[in-house]
């Protein structure tokens, strides 16, 4: 099975470092990065997973109460 | 010997840790707080990300994100008071407040906005809950008292107060009690609570915030930059974000992090202290102003002296002891009307975890010696 990379936008930098933290906890591989143009023009981070650990990533920010958007990076 | 006693207008000694980490920052590691994604922004974004966690703890909530780090306590108070109160409200507070929560409350009844006025208080300030529900009216939208006083170290019971008055937002403000006495904003049901960094917390000066249970209700005091939701010409609506425009203190706020990861062992234990007002309160020549139930007492106490003024006190402390004290009203002309020393003010202790037994013992005798 292909792995894409996606990109996952957080609410607010506090959220993405929360986001962070989980994923070096669980050993989820992720990069926080500069939110990309195409998808806002935010001056703000977001981190990028692969489109497997999103999943799993996803379902912790929303038992967290966070608000994520997923992009799948081309 | 330290005999800095006026640690409740700022802390002194720090832990070593805090003068160590503003160093590194500003000297090795740099960086402002999530506006971009290279190490050193990450690295300082994480630390004020750690800082809010620690402060959740310490204050006992479980949603560090409703905490909003402002330059300090006064500012978190205002931006709450002003935030919250629209025209036609009323405001409840203690007898014993701060400016900080004053001085907003009056401008705002000056500028005919609202109206407030004072709950019933036993002779040391504290309130009297049996009768709060009295004071209460149909346009009452907030209740906004100190934990701990800063002239006499009283702390009020605010799980009581919020049982008293029910669904009506609670404002405390920590300012002198979040560091060195419980405190349980979740478990007392409290809405907004304002801190600083300086006092108990042993952080630098410049730092504090506020806990905003509602964001919702509360406007923004400050407008700009958020590095979030940059598009809008309207701050965001989530927190901390709507409530933190501009480049926060990070500089501060890696000695506040580091002062609540280094946290002292008190060298003197309750007892010692107990054992110290008990000393102070055998001289007849003075009133010893302090919680009439020491299980409410902080670490503060003040005294007033039968013939010496407050500033007289002072200056020989200083002068025969080296005792570094505070004089006059602390900044709080309504605890002192309260409790009888307005407008002479009284002279102020408060005690640091590194005072030894020694020390306070040392003071004991000075007290006894000036008030002869």
């Amino acid at each position: 099975m292909s792995e894409n990379r996606e990109i996952m936008l957080f609410q607010n930098i506090r959220q993405v470092i929360k986001a962070e933290l989980w994923c070096v906890r669980v050993k989820i591989p992720v990069k926080v990065i500069p939110v990309p143009k195409p998808y806002s023009t935010e001056c703000g981070l977001c981190l990028e997973v692969s489109n497997v650990d999103a999943d799993r990533l996803e379902v912790f920010a929303g038992e967290n109460g966070m608000v994520v958007r997923r992009i799948t990076r081309n | 010997m330290n005999l800095y006693f006026d640690n409740c207008a700022t802390s002194f000694p720090k832990p070593s840790a805090v003068a160590e980490a503003m160093s590194k920052h500003l000297n090795e590691t740099g960086g402002t707080y999530g506006r971009s994604a290279y190490p050193r922004i990450l690295h300082s974004t994480r630390l004020v990300e750690e800082c809010r966690d620690q402060l959740a703890v310490w204050m006992g909530t479980s949603d560090g994100g409703k905490i909003v780090l402002t330059a300090n306590a006064t500012t978190a108070l205002n931006l709450m008071i002003q935030g919250i109160c629209k025209k036609g409200g009323h405001v409840l507070t203690s007898a014993m407040e701060h400016n900080a929560i004053a001085r907003p409350l009056q401008h705002l009844c000056q500028m005919g906005l609202i109206e407030w006025e004072l709950l019933d208080s036993a002779p040391d300030g504290r309130i009297l809950t049996e009768k709060i529900a009295a004071k209460l009216r149909p346009n009452t939208i907030l209740v906004a008292v100190c934990h701990m006083s800063n002239v006499n170290g009283m702390a009020q019971s605010p799980g009581e107060i919020k049982k008293a008055i029910g669904d009506i937002p609670l404002l405390i403000d920590a300012s002198q009690s979040l560091g060195s006495h419980p405190v349980e904003v979740d478990h007392w049901g409290v809405d907004f609570l304002a801190f600083t960094g300086h006092k108990s917390l042993l952080g630098p000066t410049g730092t504090g915030g506020a806990f905003i249970r509602h964001p919702e209700m509360v406007e923004p005091l400050i407008f700009g930059g958020t590095g979030s939701g940059s598009d809008s010409l309207s701050m965001p609506s989530f927190v901390p974000d709507r409530f933190e425009a501009g480049t926060p203190n990070i500089t501060g706020i890696h000695g506040l992090n580091a002062a609540l990861k280094n946290c002292p062992v008190a060298q003197h234990s309750r007892d010692d202290f107990s054992a110290l007002l008990n000393e102070v309160r055998k001289n007849r020549n003075y009133v010893v102003r302090c919680a009439e139930d020491f299980a409410h007492q902080g670490k503060l106490f003040s005294v007033v002296h039968q013939s010496l003024s407050s500033s007289e006190l002072a200056l020989q402390f200083y002068e025969k002891f080296g005792i570094e004290s505070r004089a006059g009203l602390h900044c709080a002309p309504l605890a002192h009307r309260h409790l009888g020393s307005f407008p002479n003010g009284d002279c102020r202790f408060s005690l640091s975890p590194y005072h030894t037994p020694e020390e306070l013992n040392y003071l004991a005798k000075a007290i006894h010696d000036v008030g002869k």
